[in-house]
């Protein structure tokens, strides 16, 4: 047994303070007392006091405590922390506990600065952390509603001037005006595309969508998103003379379910062949393709173009600025859309010149798990692939073979 | 002396430890700094024509890393529910708690704080929700401890409500 003395001198070092509980909220120490005992007015000189009397919180834990010893339960009854100062304004954290040992009602009261400093800091930076989550999503909320507002006012007269055009369609134009009909027609469908990709790329729905690697995450068939894209520009590319092809791919037992869900998947497409379509000349052609590789599907538009400017860098080429690639560009939003909802779904996007001449960009998700299904895809037939190239120039004309396996 | 057990309570960083201190110390620190467990102040005020010392709870805010232990409301006479109006969630919090506080101990006088009236522009919570809340009897009152604002008023306010609803 430790003699008295090295017991008292370890309680000390400890900051504790051991107390007998004698019933009616009186105590009695139990061992020499340490020094921060002074600030609740306790010195070694008295014999048994109120502890409740010095400090209002002991008192209220006195209360749990006594229920505590009452119901003989084993384990012990803890007040959390709590801060004391003495005179001379210096603040003390402490904590007690109440037990039975050796048949006594034994409360403990321990000086914590040791610890407390270190839990006041982590507490700090975790609510700090916190105050700061919640301006900035404040925020987004703010700039969220102010993007719907704008939204809604730029397609309000858009949505009347597609209207007309529609009407317009229908009836008995000259030539030329019937031409002319259709590009207004066409570029206000363009017009919507692009005030649709603002939304798409800042709208809060974004942000609070399922991260990369939740369960919940969508899932879709990446060749029917691209032939939909191909199908929807085929057009334009025709218009300015140049061939958009899709091309063959290896099939794949496994089909071609990526992570993602397919009216993004969609944008992602269209906003790549927009650029494609950007930079290409005429009479040259724009490949879309898919290949698949250790539990990740790719795919890949390469165009004929002047290919990617030497000094622009990846990041420079998917961030939200007005520098764009080769020359100056209306606007980065389409690449940047690419990139924050690939990135979303756990995947990864780029863009290199290609040995050929030309740029290739591509993007790669990974595999959606077999059983993964899509609300959101739309359910259009399946598309048929012949063995050979697919061009767009003949996108919803019928195809002669099914896909294997699909 | 007679003395009454006052709660502060709410979320965390709604400026409850700021309202103590600008109360008995008369000081304000711009700078947040969070409260852990409970520290315990005393003042003496006059209310209803006699002296009553306040024995303060500050009890920490609430939040995903720390709940408050019921038993810190035993013996309590009266709170005040604080609230930060530039976060709109605290009132909800705050609403929330004062329901598992009425659950568990009864009827007991509260006030509704709504600190930071300094930064009145920057108020986020709906005002309809506070009116309803008076018309329904509900005391509420402005304060900031920044500036001094309504915070006498709010523990005085509270003393009164307290040896009232004791006579």
């Amino acid at each position: 047994m430790p003699s008295q003395s090295i017991y008292n001198a370890f309680l000390a070092h400890e900051g504790v303070a051991l107390f007998e509980f004698l019933g009616s909220g009186a105590l009695k120490p139990l061992a020499a007392l340490p020094e921060w005992c002074s600030s609740l007015s306790l010195t070694n000189r008295d014999k048994s006091f109120r502890l409740g009397e010095k400090s209002p919180f002991l008192e209220n834990f006195l209360a749990e405590a006594e229920e505590f010893w009452a119901s003989k339960a084993s384990g012990s009854a803890n007040s959390g922390n709590w801060i004391e100062t003495d005179s001379s304004g210096t603040q003390i954290p402490l904590e007690a506990s109440a037990f039975w040992l050796a048949g006594k009602r034994v409360l403990l009261v321990r000086n914590i600065s040791g610890t407390f400093s270190d839990q006041q800091k982590l507490f700090q930076t975790a609510r700090d952390s916190l105050l700061t989550h919640e301006r900035l999503m404040s925020e987004i909320q703010k700039k969220d509603i102010l993007l719907h507002c704008i939204i809604h006012d730029l397609s309000q007269p858009l949505t009347s001037m597609r209207g007309c055009f529609d009407l317009l369609v229908g009836k008995k134009l000259a030539p030329d005006a019937a031409k002319f009909v259709q590009i207004g027609r066409r570029e206000s469908q363009r017009q919507e595309r692009m005030i649709r990709g603002i939304l798409e790329a800042f709208s809060a729905d974004l942000v609070g969508e399922p991260a990369a690697g939740q369960a919940e995450a969508a899932s879709c068939d990446l060749i029917s998103c691209a032939q939909r894209a191909v199908e929807q520009f085929a057009p334009a590319y025709a218009e300015r003379g140049i061939h958009l092809v899709l091309a063959p791919y290896m099939d794949t037992e496994r089909g071609w379910r990526a992570v993602g869900d397919a009216p993004r998947v969609d944008r992602v497409f269209g906003n790549l062949l927009e650029n494609a379509l950007r930079f290409s000349p005429n009479g040259s052609t724009v490949t879309v393709r898919a290949e698949e590789s250790k539990g990740a599907l790719t795919a890949f538009v390469d165009d004929e173009g002047p290919g990617l400017p030497k000094e622009s860098s990846q990041k420079d080429l998917f961030a939200l600025s007005s520098k764009g690639r080769g020359r100056p560009r209306k606007s980065g939003l389409g690449l940047y859309f690419c990139k924050i909802t690939i990135e979303r779904w756990g995947g990864t996007i780029g863009a290199q010149n290609r040995p050929a001449g030309g740029s290739r960009f591509w993007f790669r998700l990974p595999r959606a798990a077999q059983e993964a299904g899509d609300a959101s895809e739309e359910h259009t037939s399946s598309p048929n692939f012949g063995p050979g190239s697919v061009s767009a120039d003949h996108a919803g004309s019928k195809r002669p073979n099914s896909r294997p396996g699909r | 002396m007679l003395q009454k057990k006052i709660c502060m309570l709410g979320s965390f960083s709604v400026g409850k430890t700021s309202l103590v201190r600008r109360f008995v110390e008369s000081i304000f620190d711009e700078k947040y700094h969070t409260t852990i467990g409970v520290k315990v102040d005393k003042k003496v005020v006059r209310a209803e024509s006699e002296e009553v010392t306040l024995v303060l709870w500050d009890i920490h805010g609430e939040d995903v890393f720390q709940t408050m232990r019921m038993t810190y409301l035993r013996g309590m006479s009266g709170y005040l529910l604080v609230v930060d109006p530039t976060r709109k969630q605290t009132l909800e919090d705050a609403l929330s708690l004062q329901a598992r506080v009425r659950e568990g101990m009864g009827q007991i006088p509260w006030i509704l704080i709504l600190n930071k009236c300094d930064l009145a522009s920057e108020w986020e919570i709906d005002l309809d929700r506070i009116k309803i809340l008076q018309n329904g009897g509900q005391p509420v009152i402005r304060t900031s401890a920044k500036t001094g604002e309504g915070v006498e008023e709010a523990f005085v306010g509270l003393a009164r409500a307290v040896l009232h609803s004791a006579s």
